[in-house]
């Protein structure tokens, strides 16, 4: 009894630091090193001139994290119809905002206005504390929340809501996700954007930056287009560390049955009769001569778009019943 | 191991991917901060597992990361229980589905250390049935041959805890602790603390097995675009991926953000073009795993490969499988109706495109005409705009005939072939 009792004490004397001789085991690449190491003093460097100030298009590049990207996504489809909201943590390294986190906040809105309230901000410093005790040391960075189904764009509540941070938190950034559209198309529709200061608004003509871009349903249209010269697109970009990559790997071992046994003509029925209501509404328009707010190649862009992705769901029933049936 | 008929872990994607992103980002912490000046021992890698368990089937959704408390003069492990009772209750309001269903932790193999016993046996004081997750971050796996296709993840379920003898518990610890390598088959028991069940003999002690689970993978539609995503398009992190510079101020504030475009396959080629290489990987697969079996059947038909009845009758199962939907009429009409609407899509694209390709050219001619007018024949009627009447009303409006009708919602079946 008493032996068992010392064993089990040492055990537990011992256990911690067997466990952390253990642990050291993953050998990091350079690169993952410098991207997932978050140093405090290169922050306050970064961020103490406040660049921003002198050139309202400082920021030019977003990196998303593969984690990041995989919890916004899932999140943004599981609200559905209705809009979710959250926030990204992450760092800037020149010009460029790295986004290596993200988590949602319980919030929930429909049409195009999603706002925090009170208790989401309880809610956030909350978790925020609880993940920086838990070893994540990043700061907010900015909030993503999703458009289902109308295209990423800012409407006139998300300009304002990005303008404010921007002013009070910077540096800041806005992503929008598109689940519908995602899910329809089959690959990740996101957009990430940042507002000019009220009084610096650029010079070149109104309307120039996001415009364009963007495929913007008709009852959305017209908060697309005074709102649209707010702010500015920028470039979005993706990053996995080696671990994710090799995980990914072997993932993908049991993944591909998935790629092929999904349908996205039945997945996708409603997304695709919606829109194609939508783009025939449009083009009544043009024959009604009346307002001129939908540009022809938007039309143009959006049919192509959708022929495309009809021809996916064709193309890949065509391919099962070949694989499957006629051999 | 006979782990056929016993539960599953199914593991969502984001569970791994938010395991592997807390061991890249503590390690990186630790590499970097090695040298300067404070603890430079790594922490413990270890977090808790949300999902939803049913019949034997543990769904694992999501994950967070969990902490330990300050060891105190003892040395003895604790989770801080405070910091995960409020992440536990922050995920729950957004994921009311999810409870907590066990935990992971990272190690450098899928052996269960004297560390994880510990910590687990006082995870089921509070969570009786609670699983155990090991991953293996050194990506080493357990068997050579196999170990390139299966995921580094052992999961353990928590049984029943029954009176063992001691020694049970010891075996485990004293193999482990003479660096001898535990047995393959080895099996876990972890000591019941809170069991109130005074036992007569003194070498015997109330503990839980742990059985490992089968482990399979799923992924909701959304987790499975976006893993996609992440799988075939984000690069992996590589020296010159951020360069930290400041230089190139940028230009004065009125030019606009020149949108390089993004490198990889969505540059310049079209989404089918993406959607049809990722189905031709997906086809390659299915045909690299056939050719394995075959190779496997044919090697037994030698007397070269050891015959396993399990196996053999999985793949004569599949074998037998005939198509589900042969010859049903009301199937193919279903199809051809998808075919025909899948045709007049593409004609009514192709025709916008047409008709706006007409019109952009008309405008040009247009704008061309009235300068041309304008400079050199200054007395032309200057009512007449141009040659042509830019309307797209009169074609444009096939294309909205094609509006009302439903796509995909008549068919039936399509979902189920495989």
């Amino acid at each position: 009894m008493s032996a068992h009792d010392l064993a089990r004490n040492s055990g537990a004397d011992t256990a911690l630091k067997l466990f952390e001789a253990e642990n050291n085991i993953v050998p990091l690449s350079k690169g993952d090193e410098s991207i997932y190491y978050f140093d405090e003093n290169f922050q306050t460097q970064q961020t103490s001139e406040r660049p921003w100030n002198n050139n309202i298009y400082y920021y030019r590049k977003v990196e998303i994290s593969s984690i990041a990207l995989v919890k916004m996504v899932m999140h943004a489809r599981s609200g559905g119809d209705l809009e979710v909201m959250g926030l990204m943590l992450g760092k800037v390294v020149g010009q460029t905002m790295v986004v290596l986190d993200a988590f949602a906040l319980p919030v929930e809105g429909s049409e195009t206005r999603v706002n925090a309230q009170q208790e989401a901000y309880e809610y956030m410093v909350q978790y925020l504390e609880q993940s920086q005790a838990s070893g994540r040391r990043e700061p907010v960075i900015g909030w993503y929340h999703s458009h289902p189904g109308y295209g990423c764009w800012l409407s006139g509540i998300d300009v304002a809501t990005q303008m404010l941070n921007q002013r009070y938190q910077e540096p800041f950034l806005a992503v929008v996700i598109d689940p519908k559209r995602t899910m329809s198309a089959g690959k990740v529709d996101l957009g990430a954007f940042r507002t000019f200061p009220e009084e610096q608004q650029p010079s070149s003509s109104p309307g120039a930056s996001a415009e364009g871009t963007q495929d913007v349903p008709l009852n959305k249209i017209e908060d697309f287009g005074v709102h649209s010269s707010k702010y500015y697109p920028l470039e979005v970009g993706y990053f996995k560390s080696s671990l994710d990559q090799q995980l990914m790997e072997r993932l993908w071992r049991k993944h591909w049955i998935t790629t092929l046994s999904r349908s996205p003509l039945i997945t996708n029925s409603d997304y695709t009769t919606q829109k194609m209501a939508e783009i025939a509404e449009k083009i009544n328009i043009f024959g009604k001569d009346g307002k001129k707010s939908v540009s022809y190649s938007q039309v143009l862009r959006e049919s192509d778009a959708i022929a495309d992705e009809i021809t996916q769901g064709h193309k890949s029933n065509a391919l099962k019943m070949k694989l499957f049936t006629e051999l | 191991m006979q782990l056929r008929d016993s539960a599953v872990a199914v593991l969502h994607p984001l569970v791994l991917l938010n395991i592997s992103e807390h061991v890249t980002r503590t390690a990186a912490q630790v590499e970097c901060s090695k040298g300067k000046s404070d603890s430079p021992k790594t922490p413990a890698v270890l977090g808790a597992l949300l999902g939803r368990h049913t019949e034997g089937r543990y769904e694992l959704f999501l994950s967070f990361e969990l902490t330990l408390e300050n060891a105190g003069e003892s040395g003895e492990l604790n989770i801080n229980s405070e910091n995960f009772e409020i992440r536990l209750e922050q995920l729950k309001l957004i994921f009311p589905n999810d409870d907590f269903l066990g935990w992971y932790v990272v190690s450098s193999d899928l052996n269960v250390t004297r560390m994880m016993t510990t910590l687990h046996s006082k995870i089921i004081c509070t969570y009786p049935s609670a699983l155990l997750l090991v991953f293996d971050a050194s990506l080493s796996g357990g068997s050579t041959a196999s170990s390139g296709y299966s995921l580094p993840v052992a999961v353990y379920e928590t049984h029943q805890p029954t009176a063992v003898s001691r020694s049970k518990l010891e075996l485990y610890t004293q193999i482990n602790d003479t660096g001898d390598r535990p047995q393959e088959k080895a099996e876990y028991y972890v000591e019941v603390t809170n069991d109130a069940k005074v036992l007569n003999d003194p070498n015997a002690v109330m503990a839980s097995k742990l059985v490992p689970l089968r482990i399979a993978i799923d992924s909701g539609e959304a987790e499975r675009v976006a893993t996609e995503h992440v799988a075939n398009i984000s690069k992996t992190v590589a020296e010159d991926t951020i360069v930290p510079t400041t230089s190139g101020a940028g230009g004065s504030g009125g030019s606009g953000p020149s949108s390089a475009p993004e490198p990889g396959i969505y540059n310049d080629s079209s989404q089918v073009v993406v959607f049809l290489s990722s189905q031709r990987i997906a086809v390659e697969m299915l045909q690299k795993d056939i050719s394995v079996l075959k190779t496997y059947v044919g090697d037994v038909l030698n007397g070269n490969a050891p015959f396993d009845p399990d196996v053999l009758q999985i793949v004569q199962r599949v074998l037998s499988n005939k198509p589900v939907v042969m010859n049903d009429e009301i199937f193919d009409l279903a199809r051809a109706q998808e075919e025909t609407n899948y045709q007049m899509v593409s004609y009514l694209a192709g025709m916008t495109k047409a008709v706006s390709a007409v019109r952009s050219v008309s405008f040009r001619a247009n704008a061309a005409l009235v300068s041309a007018r304008n400079s050199n024949m200054p007395n032309v009627n200057p009512s007449q705009d141009g040659i042509f009447d830019v309307s797209m009303s009169g074609v444009m409006m096939m294309m909205g005939g094609g509006g009302p009708s439903r796509f995909g919602g008549r068919s039936r079946g399509f979902g189920g072939m495989r």
